[in-house]
Parts: structure tokens; C-alpha cells; sequence
């Protein structure tokens, strides 16, 4: 947990660093004639530190700051022309940078990043037209003089290049790099962090990201009109040539040298701005040279940037010298129950409807949820949980919607994403969606705007909650996947919501891990909080729901308690799947050694395993079906067997050199290439040009459906979901494989085309191609395959030819997992 | 990313090794009471790098090539110049970084052509009120520094505005009644080409003075020509850096406006010849100082000490700007008796008068008058080179 | 009218510099994710010594092929050494980087060949009238040139399977690496593309203008409105942009005010952006950064 001595404390060394230097400069004990570049140097670090914080925290890279540079300079020499006072002067120029940069800020909000950027590069030029042609103010290219500012206090007085605005300028740097570290600390970043890096993810916790790069490009505007206050008063004098693009390219480089969020790096940038000049002087070298050259290896060497790197070089080191502490290991908690949710509120969705173009994704959805209900939501991938889950949580961006959908009577359609967290609803993800650019601690203090001690205490307790106790320090990508979802889980009920959306919240997790949640599910339940989830692993959903609705082609399709609906028909075809035909069996493939055989494979994935000691033969001129549902690691099967995917452990032997070609999930094609050009890129890449590229595309397109074969200039994007799977395939023909991996080639298919696109499948192996298709339906797979093998959790349950009459049984069960009553009737 | 103490050691650690390095050089302390023997320390801040490398590099090789031929031939009365080049990018707050160093760190006893107009008024605060130190022979500069005359800043080139003017008359006085003024947008541009009219105006009633402003950095002057043509002039005066005066008259040719066009100082430059080519054929320009390629003995020396001295260098106005100034001071240094300090400096200033270099106009400075000179030279490209019409004539008065 | 005709012919002619300019940058900033700012430099150091090839009276024809091929080496030669090893992904310490590049080619330039500027021959040379307008013959060679590069370009993006490849790899790296185009091949070929376009955009501008180190520096600035103009992501958006933006200052200075151009011009830019934030051209799902 962040402890607030130690924040303290590091708050106040740049308030006495500038104490420090301006006794050395007072004392004379530094050169008189350094005070000047001492004074530069605090200037330049405010702007520098501006940013590179807006920057780092933000994400909004400015070269627009000398301008907000400039309206803080020229306020000055206004203001001591007009005999104003220096307090009130210094304060409008922050007000008026500070309101342009909000403005930035907000106005860019919509825009890319490096649309920001030109944004910024704009406001820069205009300026300097501006300033040029405004000469009463600014006295044009000739610049204008700033003389003394008395203090409104009657104590003295700044300017005019005097020691005093050198003092001021130096105490004032302290004081804000003094701010700026504080200000790590607090929510205001951690929400600006939370916006940048994942800002989808900060709607759902109530930020709104406009806003946060409103606030910060304001506040960094502030700050650098005071330096530019700053600047006006130790020069004694403001002209254009300053404020001109090159300062902000080089404010820009400083920052990134110095290291772009680390406070410690915006000091280091202001001193190499104010001292580059002379310390190239001082070597002989040319001032562009040393820049340039030190930007260079400095990326090169220490690409987060000098401070960054020189600390966790530092770092390294204390920690030789110390005795490494152990990490201390977590125990997972028992539960204590939650708070109550503050209000009981109803989930109301009436006659949903979500189209995307011509698509209808989801249809006449009714359902409600009373407060402390848990419903699950089921259905095979594509069946519109997901778009479900969207619409209720606001990020349906680009759809049309119908029918309605109300929490507490709040219309959810029409509200903002921003707003959910208001209206109590929180919401976890499918990969832990946890803020990496902040720690364990930050992901849960930074869903309120302050950060008070009871805020951090309420904190500490949740982090006790959801197993992470002693963790608040930590970098989320460090831990595990499992406590990364319980980050992403405490992050969802910080605030007790009265409505809690979990989308495949048992994914990932090890059977430990899951009974856990299924506890922490009931204790909210219990707290009287609803919950609505989606999920796969069937078994940990119905220990924990309450009812059931099952999804099939955007509709729902049958709901129930638990048990009722694995009993239904319906449901279960929609996961078994049902085919209308027996496809053609393709001749048995040959006996003899197998073309690819893989031996005690395990793969994983940061702390996830998705394959966990497979051993698997394919032999030549088969088709083998690898079935199981979604993250049962099909796809990590697949990318090992063709070879892309090098194994965590275990081996994989080829018989002889084995080319093979994948067929990805979702298809990838080039969307906007045409269907000749997606052809002819697999030629590329295999190596293959001129007429045998052509022959070769000429084969491959005979290959293809009528309708495809006449059009092969229109954009991949225009063809159906059957003809892209097609071309898919024939693109991986191009490189003339023995093998192809067909990864969930029905994904998105009406069923007639799911028939021919299988029925090209298996016509593939009749041409005597080994065949690999993964497939989320087992009776399909029993259907074309000569072997299929069951994957469950990344394990393999079972193995077998469907022409073994048992098989299809015991696929079945291996397929849920565990033993289910009653038995499949596909088809 | 993460804020810990180590960070913050890091940080404070780079900053010292930064500031150590910066602050490493030579820290000599205290006035620099003159023994009479050493050098005489001088020193300048001229824009070695950036845009404006591109007038301030050969400004300081030509300078530098006068003061080499002087330490080469006995120096300023038995004792060396030591001549202190810091580059001020253009920038003021380096301008004032570079002052703060030579005046308080080199210990120089004056600012001997130095280049740059803003930049260099935001150091006058430090150096001429605070250390005393005086600025002489600057490069550059406006009206308004020498009006009333500031009692340590003395200068050598003629004003813009005086240049305006001068060529305004020389127009007038080969018949020319319609004028239109080509200039940059910026201040500096516009207040030297506003000085066209009235000094026309005084010069013959009745001529006519229209203004064509052009963005600075303009690289295409097809549209200002048509505006030019449309205008019917029967003289073009341009208020343009010499790229452009170059862009400008290429661009006039093209269209087949022959109309004698003159430019202002920073016009007669090689520049404008070299970019511009056969178009610059006839083009009229007032200088600050004679045409490098006459055949007096002083131009002979100056071509000598570039090719000697610069060798890389060419010797022709832009070098000769710095030579000049620098020739100016050591002329004017060579009558100080005893100690050369600032004050002496500034004193043999005031009385100095009929300067003469052989290559600028002689200067006379008195208490009232710190700027030396209001003479210019007119100009003309002849067969690809610039050749001098006449002597220097002075400016004529202003209102 | 005829002045209105000049003006826009003009500004056709700078704006096609911009265009090829633009087109660089958006081949390699689609292929590899990285916004060259050092490519104004370094086509502006190969112009420096395609300028020797015609001091040794080799002719322009002869320096216009040794700017091209300098500038490719050269960007090959920076890619390898100083992109590369960012890895990917680093969109500002990239960007960076090539500023620092850009610094050091402009020092170079200056401590080899001066500050001062050198005058560069056109193409060609001689007029040519048109009604009561006169034009420089260079300035339809360099819309012509322009034209005949950015059709070339058009030729292999569109027409070839290198192309396709490139653009493959454009739209999603990470599908291309699925289907195993070669990553390394494309960027270097990307990298070589845009110096090139660069040099010939170097080549046709100086001639104008003159040769001075910081002297590409004002059109690639015009060249990064012209193409968040036309979509970062789109590679006509570029070329339409940056003429766009030529004409448009053009205009600009003639009848609105010369000093307010820039104002002008941007303030077009951005209230375009406002409505369309991908850019005239980009397409929108494209989200790159």
C-alpha cells in the first residue's frame, strides 16, 4: 500500500533541492553568471514536466506547450507594462494557458493520438501568427521588454531579469516538481492513466476519458503558463523566436530523454534543455550533434528514458545490498460478506434488439433480474451474450438498437457508458482488463475522483477480500491471470454496485480459483446484489446461478433453474450442434508413421495453462477433428501443430519436412484487399511469383464457389461468411501444404453454408491433404472426421473414430467435463 | 514508472552530473583589471546553428579572418585579440545564457559584432546596464536602439529604415513614380518597408508607393508578381531576406516583369545571385558596404584574409559584414591609450570619428550620435557579380 | 483570372512536393508504424550530394538517380540501425528518434557543404504560356514527375503482388505475420520506397527555392497537414492532402492575408477533422495508435 510518510517525503525534495540552490546562488558559491541557466533550467523543467506528465499520464503528446509557453510570457510583459501587480499577473496567465489547454484538451479528446499531436501543431503555428501580427501586446518579431511587477503584498518586487524572479523562479520549479510528485499519488492521475491506457475499460469504472484529457491538458496548460510567467520575469524580455516549433520538438525530445511520466525525468529534460547549448559548447561540438546524438543512445540504451532506467539500475543494486525480503505468498481469503448494496434495484430488459448494418445480433431479449438474483447467460460462441453484454453497459458504438433496457428505472440505452458506475453497476471482463500502467492498489483507488485515508483503508480491506493482501504495490501484468480477475472483480464491486455483469468470469481460472469465486458470487448475492453472467464452463455457472437463459442465433431460447435447461433439447444441440447430413466420408487415411505427433505438450500463457500435457498423432490424409468448447485451447492445439507456436514443454516431430498452412479463427483476411490480392499475398509470403504463382492462384480459384471464381477483383470484405472461409482456405492452399489447420471454419455460418464449406474440407482430403479442423461442435465433428479428439481445459479427455459406436458418448461427457444425465440426440 | 526514492536519486544524480559538466569550464572570478599585456578579450553571440547559421557562420569567419590578419601582423597596438564566438541558435534565453558566460565567466571587455535583433535586446539589460559592458559594431538592429543613444551601445551599420530610404530615393532619382514595396509580413519587414513612401514622397512629390506584404518563408512568388503587375509599377523595392528577393526575381522574370527592382541591405548578398541567376541581371541594392570584388588594396587584403584565414569560406558580403565590423573595432581600439577596458572602450567610441576600414563607410560616433554611419553603397548586378555605382552615399533624412 | 490560374497552378506544383513528401511518410508510417521526421533531412543531405554529381557536369537526369538512390541507403541504413532495435510498437520513442537522426543530417550538412545556400539546377529549364499566364516549363515537369511517380507508386501497391503484400501488411501486421509475409522484407522495402519519394520530392522542390540545409523543412510540415488531411492511413488521402494544402496557402496568401496563411490553412484542416476525425480518405476501424 502506498504509505503517505514516504510520498511525504519525496514530495518535499524538490522543495529543498530549490532551497538548496538558491542558497548556493545566493551565497555566490555557484558562478553569478550560472544563476541565469540555473533560473532557465526550473523554467524550462515546469515546461518539461508538463509534457512529458501530459504525456505519460495522459497519453496526449504536445508540441503545441510553446504557445501556452508564450500566453504565459506575454501576460507578464502586459501585465508589467500596465502596472499591475505580480500575484494577479502570474495568476492569469495560468488562467489563460490553463483554459487553452483545457480546450486542447477537450477538443481532442476525439481524436487519435497523433491527430493530437497536429492538433497541438496548429495551435502552435496560429500563435506565432498571432504574436507576429498582435503587435500593442507583443511588440511583433521585436519582442517587448518585461520591466518590474511589484507584489500585491508590497514586499518587493519581480523582474526584469533581476536575482529575485531567479529565486522565484527556482522555489516555484521545487514547489511544482514537489506537486507533481504528490500528485502521483492521488486519483487525478491514476484516472488519467486508467483513461489512456484502456478506455474502455475506464468508462465502465465511471471515467469518462474527454474529460480526463480536459482536466489534464488543463492543469499541464497551468503549469506551463507559470513557466512561462517564470520565463518573462528572469529574461526581462519575451520575442517570438522562443516560442517556435523547434522548442516544442525539443521539449518533446527532453521528455522522452528524460523519461516521460517519471517526475524525476521532466527535471532531468529542463536542465538538458538549459544547459545543452553550453555543455556542447563546452565539449566542441555542434549544439544539433549532442542532441541528436544523445537522443539516439539514449532510446538505444535506456529506452524508458535516463531517470527510468538509471533508477531501476539503482534499484538493482540496493536490492544486492540489502536482503531480498521474500515475496510474501498469498492466501487466498476466507470470505468475509461484503457490504450491503446500497439500494435494491430491478434489471428490466424488454424486447431487445441490436443491429449492426444488415446483421441482427440480438433480438426480442425480455428478462429481468431482481435485486440479489444471480442469472446466467449461456450459448455457443456468436450467440449474442457478448452484444448483450455491450448493449447493457453502454458500448454498442455503431449499432441500432430496439426495445428497452432499465436499471432501477434508469433507461440504460440512452444513458452514457460513464454514468453505470453512478447507477451502481459494475462490470468485470473477459481477460481481466486490469490497468497495467497502475498497481494492484491504484486499479481500485483510481474508480473514485479522491483519495482520501479512508478511501485507502476501504481499499486495503478489499484487497484483503479478493486475495491480494500485501500485493497493493504490485504491477498487475506480474501476478498471475487468477488474481488478476480477482483485481478486475474488486475493482467491479469497490463500491457495493447494485448490479454486477461478469462476462466468462470462471475463464482461465484453476478449479481452486473458481470455487473461490463461486463463494465470492454467493456473497454477493447474498449483499443482495444482482448478477449477471456469461459464461462456457457450464458446471461452476450452475453451481452458482439462480436461473438460466440460454442464447442461440441472437435470441434467447430457453430459460430455467440450472438443471431444467441442460435438460433441454434445444440448449444442448445449440452447444452439441446438430447436422442435418451426414457428410461424405472421405477414404480412410493411410496407416504408417504420422505426418505430425506431438508428445506431453503443455502451453501457457503468462500464468494461464491452455494446454497441459497433449499428446496427439495426425496421420497422413485424414481428417482429424479437435473438439471442445471455447478456451478448452483449441487454437494453441492448432498454431502448435502448424508450427508457428513453439511449446512451454513437450515436443513435436514431423515425418520428414511437413509444409503446413493455418487457417486462423475469424478468418484474417485482408479485409480490404481484393480476393485475387489476398491470393496472391500467401504467394508472397510462401516465396512463390510469376507464372507458378499464377498457375498455382488459378488452381486455388477453381477451387473456390461460382460466385467467388467470377469476382475475384472485389474487396475480401464484400464476400459472405462461407465465401470468406472459403477464400481463407484457398489462401492457405497457395503454399501447396500437406497439412492444413482449420480453425473453427463454421464460426458466424448459416448452416447450409457451414455444409459446404465442410463439404470443401473434407474434399480436401480425398486430394490426400491432412486436415486439422477445430471445432466447438462435437456431432459436427463426429460427422466429417475420421478421428476426433475431445479437448476439455486444455487437457485431452478423449480420443476416438465415430465409428466406434461408444464414442459419441463418451465424447460427450469428456466435452462438459464431468458426467451429464441423459445422452445426446443430435440430429 | 512508478515513483520510488531510488528514482528520485537517479534524477538527482543526473542533474549533477549535467550541471557539473555545464558549470566544469574555466570559473575564473573577479574583475578583470587590465595589466596591459594579455590578450584583449572580445567576445560575440552569433547563430552557428539553426536557419540563421546561414548569415551567422559567415559573419563570424569573416570577422574572425580580420582579427587572425591583425594578431598576424603586431595586433592592436603589441597586444593580441582574443575574439570569444558563442552560438546563440537565435534564441534570446541563449542569447542571455551566452552573455551571462562570456561578460561573467570569458571576463570579455566588450561585445564586438554580435548578431541577432530580439535575442540580442534581451541581453541588453544584463550587459549594458548591469555589468557595463559595452556592445559594439552589432550586427543588425532598429531605430529605437540608438534613438536616444544608449551610453554603452554603439553601432556600425546603417539602419534598415535609413536603407528603405535610400533606396527609395535612388528609384525616385532614375525616374521612377510608382513604387511597389515587395515585403515580408513580420515587424521588421513592415516598419522598414512603411519608411518607402515618405521618403519617396519628400524625395519628388506625387510618387505612389503600394505595399505587397508576403508571408516570411514564402517560397512561391508567382502570386505576389501578378499582384506586382497588376499594381502597374514602375519600380519594385523588396523588403526580403535574399532566398526570397531571389525566389521573387526569378518569379518576375518568368512572368516577363522587367521593371527595375532594388532591394534593401540583406538583398546584396552572393545569395541572391547564386539562387537567382541570370534573373538577378540588373538588380539594384543598397549595401552596407562596398562590393567585394573591387580592386581597392583594402578589398584585395580582405580577399587575402578569407582565403587565407577561411579558406572555405567566400569572399564576398556575407563574409565582408563581419570583416568590416571587426576591422571598425580594431580601428577604433587602436586609439585607446593604456588600459583597454570596457570604459575606455566605450570612451574611444564616443570620441572616435573618420573610421576608416576601406571596405564600410568611415565612421564618426560622438555623445550624441552612437551610430556611426548612415552612408550606403548602391549596387547592381553586372554579369553576375555586384558591381558599385559611385561611392557611399548618405541616407537622406528622415521625418 | 489569370492571376487566379497562376496561383493555382502553382500551388499545384508545390502541393504535388507535399504530395510526394506525404506519400513517403504514409508508406512507411503504414508499414512499419513509424512517423519519419527525419525524412526532410535526409533527402535533403542526398540533394547535397546529388548537387556534387552535377558539379562534376554529370548532368541533372544523373544527380536526380544518385539523389534517390543516396537517400535509399541511407534510410535503409538508419532503419537497421536505429529503428529497428526499438522493436515495435514505439510510436513516440520512434518518432523521437528520427528527430534526433534528423538533427544530426542537418549538422552533417552544414559542417560538409555550409550554411550557406547553393543554387540547384531544374530539370528544365525555358517557360511556357499559356492564354496570358506564363509558367515555369519546370513547374509542369515536377506536376508532371509527381504524377508519373505517385501512378508508379499506384502501379506496385495496387497492381503487384509485392504490392498487395505491403498493403496486407498495412492493414494488419499481425494477420500478415499469420500468414507469414515477411515483416523485415516489407519495412526495408517501405523504408527504401518513401526515401526515394522523398529525394525525388527534395530534387523537384530545390530548384525553386534553393538548397539550404533546413530547406525541406516548411514542406514536410505542409506534407504532415496535407496528409491528416487525406487520413494518415490513406496513400491517394496523402497525395490529394498534400496538393490541397499547396493550392490552398496559395490562396490563402493571395486573397485572404498573407500573414494569417497558416491560420488559415489549419484552421481548414482542423475544422475538417472536426467532422471527419479520420481524415478525408482514412478509414475509421483503421485504429492504429
Amino acid at each position: 500500500m502506498i504509505l503517505t510518510w514516504k510520498v511525504a517525503v519525496r514530495a518535499v525534495l524538490g522543495p529543498v533541492a530549490a532551497v538548496l540552490l538558491v542558497v548556493l546562488v545566493e551565497s555566490g558559491l555557484l558562478p553569478g553568471y550560472q544563476a541565469y541557466s540555473v533560473a532557465l533550467a526550473a523554467t524550462y523543467t515546469i515546461l518539461v514536466l508538463s509534457v512529458g506528465l501530459l504525456a505519460g499520464w495522459a497519453g496526449i503528446w504536445s508540441v503545441g506547450h510553446p504557445a501556452l509557453f508564450a500566453i504565459g510570457a506575454y501576460t507578464v510583459a502586459y501585465g508589467s507594462a500596465h502596472g499591475w501587480t505580480s500575484e494577479p499577473t502570474v495568476l492569469v496567465a495560468m488562467l489563460l494557458a490553463g483554459g487553452c489547454g483545457a480546450f486542447l484538451g477537450f477538443a481532442g479528446a476525439r481524436f487519435s493520438v497523433l491527430y493530437i499531436a497536429l492538433l497541438t501543431l496548429a495551435f502552435s503555428l496560429v500563435a506565432l501568427e498571432v504574436i507576429n501580427r498582435w503587435v500593442d501586446v507583443t511588440g511583433g518579431d521585436q519582442g517587448v521588454p518585461v520591466t518590474d511587477l511589484p507584489s500585491v503584498t508590497g514586499a518587493g518586487s519581480l523582474g526584469a531579469g533581476g536575482p529575485e524572479a531567479v529565486v522565484a523562479a527556482i522555489l516555484t520549479a521545487g514547489i511544482v516538481v514537489g506537486i507533481a510528485v504528490l500528485a502521483r499519488s492521488t486519483s487525478l492521475r491514476m484516472r488519467m492513466v486508467a483513461a489512456k491506457s484502456h478506455p474502455v475499460v475506464a468508462r465502465s469504472v465511471g471515467i469518462a476519458p474527454e474529460a480526463q484529457s480536459a482536466l489534464a491538458f488543463g492543469v499541464s496548460g497551468a503549469a506551463t503558463g507559470l513557466a512561462g510567467a517564470l520565463l518573462g520575469l528572469i529574461t526581462g524580455f519575451v520575442s517570438p523566436e522562443t516560442f517556435s516549433l523547434t522548442l516544442g520538438i525539443n521539449t518533446v525530445a527532453a521528455a522522452v530523454l528524460g523519461g516521460v511520466g517519471a517526475v524525476g525525468g521532466g527535471v532531468f529534460g529542463g536542465i538538458f534543455l538549459a544547459f545543452a547549448p553550453s555543455l556542447a559548447g563546452l565539449l566542441g561540438v555542434d549544439q544539433l550533434i549532442l542532441q541528436g546524438a544523445l537522443l539516439i543512445l539514449a532510446l538505444l540504451l535506456l529506452p524508458a528514458g535516463v531517470v527510468p532506467a538509471l533508477g531501476s539500475v539503482l534499484r538493482t543494486l540496493l536490492r544486492r545490498v540489502r536482503r531480498p525480503g521474500e515475496p510474501s505468498v498469498v492466501e487466498p481469503p476466507d470470505e468475509p460478506a461484503p457490504a450491503p448494496a446500497a439500494e435494491r434495484r430491478t434489471l428490466e430488459v424488454a424486447d431487445l434488439g441490436v443491429a449492426f448494418g444488415g446483421l441482427q445480433a440480438l433480438e426480442g431479449v425480455s428478462l429481468s433480474v431482481p435485486p440479489g438474483e444471480v442469472l446466467a447467460i449461456i450459448g455457443p460462441n456468436g450467440a449474442g451474450k457478448t452484444t448483450l453484454v455491450n448493449a447493457l453497459c453502454g458500448l454498442v458504438s455503431g449499432g441500432r438498437t430496439a426495445g428497452s433496457a432499465t436499471f432501477g428505472g434508469v433507461d440504460l440505452l440512452r444513458a452514457r457508458a460513464t454514468r453505470r458506475r453512478r447507477l451502481g453497476i459494475g462490470r468485470t471482463f473477459q481477460h481481466a482488463e486490469v490497468f497495467t500502467e497502475l498497481t494492484v492498489a491504484e486499479n481500485l483507488l483510481c474508480t473514485t475522483r479522491w483519495t482520501t485515508p479512508t478511501r485507502r483503508r476501504a481499499v486495503d480491506a478489499l484487497l484483503g477480500r479478493i486475495g491480494l493482501a500485501g500485493q497493493g504495490d504490485v504491477q498487475p501484468d506480474q501476478l498471475p491471470f487468477g488474481p488478476q480477475k480477482r483485481l478486475d472483480l474488486g475493482r467491479a464491486v469497490a463500491e457495493q454496485p447494485g448490479l454486477l455483469i461478469m462476462d466468462e468470469p470462471f475463464g482461465g481460472l484453476d478449479a481452486e480459483e473458481r470455487r473461490l469465486l463461486a463463494g465470492q458470487i454467493q456473497g454477493l448475492r447474498a449483499a443482495g446484489t444482482s448478477v449477471v453472467v456469461i459464461d462456457h464452463v457450464l458446471e461452476d455457472l450452475f453451481a452458482v446461478a439462480d436461473r438460466v437463459v440460454a442464447f442461440d442465433f441472437g435470441r434467447p431460447i430457453g430459460s430455467g433453474a440450472p438443471e431444467e435447461i441442460l435438460a433441454d433439447d434445444r440448449v444442448r444441440s445449440s452447444y452439441l450442434g446438430t447436422t442435418s447430413a451426414q457428410q461424405p466420408r472421405a477414404s480412410t487415411g493411410a496407416e504408417g508413421p504420422p505426418a505430425i505427433a506431438l508428445s506431453g505438450v503443455t502451453h501457457r500463457y503468462g500464468g494461464v495453462t491452455a494446454l497441459d500435457g497433449v499428446d496427439l498423432a495426425v496421420h497422413p490424409g485424414v481428417v482429424l477433428a479437435v473438439v471442445g468448447a471455447n478456451g478448452a485451447g483449441k487454437s494453441t492445439l492448432g498454431q502448435i501443430l502448424h508450427g508457428t507456436l513453439s511449446p512451454s514443454s513437450g515436443t513435436r516431430t514431423t515425418d520428414g519436412d511437413v509444409r503446413s498452412s493455418l487457417v486462423p479463427e475469424g478468418r484474417a483476411l485482408f479485409r480490404t484487399l481484393s480476393v485475387r490480392e489476398n491470393l496472391e499475398v500467401a504467394g508472397y509470403a510462401a516465396g512463390i511469383s510469376g507464372r507458378d504463382l499464377r498457375s498455382r492462384i488459378d488452381q486455388a480459384v477453381e477451387w473456390l464457389p461460382e460466385r467467388v471464381r467470377t469476382r475475384l477483383s472485389i474487396p475480401a470484405a464484400a464476400l459472405s461468411g462461407g465465401e470468406q472461409q472459403l477464400l481463407a482456405i484457398a489462401r492457405a492452399l497457395i503454399a501447396d501444404p500437406r497439412l492444413v489447420v482449420v480453425d473453427e471454419p463454421a464460426l458466424g455460418l448459416a448452416p447450409a453454408l457451414v455444409d459446404e464449406v465442410y463439404g470443401r474440407i473434407t474434399g480436401l482430403a480425398e486430394e490426400g491433404v491432412t486436415v486439422v479442423v477445430l471445432e466447438q461442435l462435437l456431432t459436427r465433428a463426429l460427422a466429417v472426421a475420421h478421428e476426433v479428439v475431445v479437448l476439455h481445459e486444455g487437457v485431452v479427455r478423449a480420443t476416438g473414430s465415430p465409428d466406434d459406436p461408444d464414442f459419441a458418448t463418451r465424447a460427450e461427457r469428456a466435452y462438459f467435463g464431468s458426467p451429464v444425465s441423459g445422452g445426446v440426440r443430435a440430429g | 514508472m512508478r515513483p520510488r526514492p531510488t528514482s528520485a536519486l537517479a534524477a538527482l544524480a543526473a542533474v549533477l552530473a549535467i550541471v557539473l559538466t555545464a558549470c566544469g569550464g574555466s570559473s575564473s572570478g573577479g574583475g578583470a583589471a587590465d595589466d596591459g599585456s594579455g590578450p584583449i578579450k572580445i567576445g560575440a553571440w552569433i547563430p552557428l546553428s539553426g536557419p540563421q547559421a546561414a548569415s551567422g557562420v559567415p559573419q563570424m569567419e569573416g570577422a574572425k579572418a580580420y582579427f587572425s590578419w591583425v594578431n598576424d601582423h603586431g595586433g592592436i597596438n603589441g597586444r593580441q585579440v582574443d575574439w570569444i564566438v558563442k552560438d546563440n541558435a537565435y534564441d534570446p534565453q541563449q542569447t542571455v545564457q551566452a552573455a551571462r558566460q562570456l561578460v561573467g565567466q570569458e571576463n570579455v571587455v566588450a561585445i564586438v559584432n554580435a548578431n541577432g535583433v530580439a535575442p540580442s535586446e534581451a541581453a541588453f539589460p544584463f550587459v549594458l546596464e548591469q555589468s557595463q559592458v559595452p556592445i559594439v559594431d552589432h550586427y543588425g538592429g532598429v531605430a529605437s536602439w540608438y534613438t536616444p543613444p544608449r551610453p554603452l551601445l554603439f553601432g556600425t551599420q546603417t539602419l534598415y529604415e535609413d536603407q528603405a530610404a535610400a533606396m527609395a530615393q535612388w528609384a525616385v532619382q532614375s525616374g521612377a513614380r510608382k513604387l511597389v514595396v515587395v515585403h515580408d509580413d513580420p515587424k521588421a519587414f513592415a516598419d522598414v518597408a512603411a519608411q518607402i513612401g515618405p521618403a519617396a514622397e519628400r524625395e519628388q512629390p506625387g510618387v505612389t508607393t503600394t505595399a505587397v506584404p508576403v508571408k516570411l518563408g514564402t517560397t512561391d512568388f508567382a502570386p505576389a508578381v501578378s499582384q506586382v503587375k497588376a499594381a502597374g509599377g514602375d519600380a519594385v523595392m523588396l523588403v526580403l531576406p535574399a532566398p526570397e528577393a531571389a525566389a521573387y526575381l526569378k518569379a518576375a522574370a518568368l512572368q516577363g516583369l522587367s521593371v527595375p527592382t532594388y532591394g534593401y541591405a540583406p538583398t546584396a548578398s552572393g545569395t541572391t545571385v547564386t539562387l537567382a541567376g541570370p534573373a538577378a541581371e540588373g538588380f539594384h541594392s543598397v549595401s552596407l558596404v562596398r562590393s567585394p570584388t573591387e580592386q581597392t588594396p583594402e578589398m584585395q587584403q580582405f580577399r587575402d584574409a578569407i582565403a587565407k584565414y577561411a579558406p572555405g569560406q567566400p569572399a564576398d558580403f556575407s563574409t565582408l559584414l563581419g570583416y568590416a565590423n571587426a576591422a571598425v573595432f580594431v580601428e577604433i581600439a587602436k586609439t585607446i591609450q593604456g588600459p583597454v577596458t570596457s570604459e575606455s572602450i566605450a570612451d574611444a567610441y564616443r570620441k572616435a570619428s573618420d573610421v576608416k576600414s576601406g571596405v564600410a563607410p568611415d565612421m564618426s560616433f560622438s555623445a550624441q550620435s552612437h551610430l556611426g554611419t548612415r552612408d550606403v553603397q548602391r549596387v547592381t548586378v553586372r554579369n553576375g557579380q555586384w558591381v558599385s555605382e559611385g561611392d557611399f552615399v548618405s541616407a537622406p533624412e528622415r521625418g | 483570372m489569370s492571376e487566379l490560374f497562376l496561383v493555382v497552378v502553382s500551388g499545384i506544383a508545390s502541393g504535388a512536393v507535399y504530395g510526394l513528401l506525404g506519400l513517403g511518410l504514409v508508406i512507411i508510417y503504414r508499414a512499419t508504424d513509424v512517423v519519419n521526421f527525419a525524412l526532410a533531412s535526409m533527402a535533403t543531405l542526398a540533394v547535397y550530394v546529388a548537387l556534387m554529381v552535377v558539379q562534376r557536369g554529370l548532368g541533372v537526369g544523373a544527380a536526380v538517380i544518385a539523389a534517390v538512390l543516396v537517400a535509399v541507403v541511407l534510410g535503409l541504413v538508419v532503419r537497421e540501425l536505429v529503428i529497428r532495435p526499438l522493436g515495435t510498437g514505439r510510436l513516440f520513442a520512434a518518432l523521437v528518434m528520427t528527430m534526433g537522426v534528423s538533427l544530426i543530417a542537418e549538422a552533417v550538412i552544414s559542417d560538409v557543404w555550409g550554411t550557406e545556400p547553393h543554387a540547384f539546377p531544374p530539370l528544365v529549364g525555358g517557360t511556357v504560356t499559356l492564354g496570358s499566364a506564363t509558367l515555369a516549363t519546370q513547374d509542369l515537369v515536377v506536376i508532371g514527375v509527381s504524377a508519373v511517380a505517385m501512378l508508379a507508386v499506384g502501379y506496385l501497391f495496387t497492381r503487384t503482388t509485392l504490392g498487395s503484400a505491403m498493403r496486407a501488411a498495412a492493414e494488419s501486421a499481425a494477420t500478415a505475420q499469420i500468414v507469414g509475409v515477411p515483416a523485415q522484407r516489407v519495412a526495408r522495402i517501405a523504408w527504401a520506397l518513401g526515401l526515394g519519394l522523398a529525394a525525388l520530392a527534395a530534387v523537384l522542390y530545390v530548384p525553386r527555392v534553393g538548397l539550404a540545409p533546413t530547406v525541406l523543412a516548411a514542406p514536410l510540415f505542409r506534407a504532415f497537414a496535407g496528409i491528416f488531411l487525406g487520413g494518415l492511413t490513406s496513400m491517394h488521402g496523402a497525395v490529394i492532402g498534400g496538393v490541397a494544402i499547396g493550392v490552398l496557402e496559395n490562396l490563402a496568401a493571395s486573397y485572404v492575408s498573407a500573414n494569417f496563411r497558416d491560420t488559415f490553412v489549419f484552421a481548414l484542416t482542423i475544422l475538417i477533422l472536426l467532422l471527419r476525425p479520420q481524415g478525408l480518405f482514412g478509414t475509421r476501424s483503421f485504429e492504429r495508435v
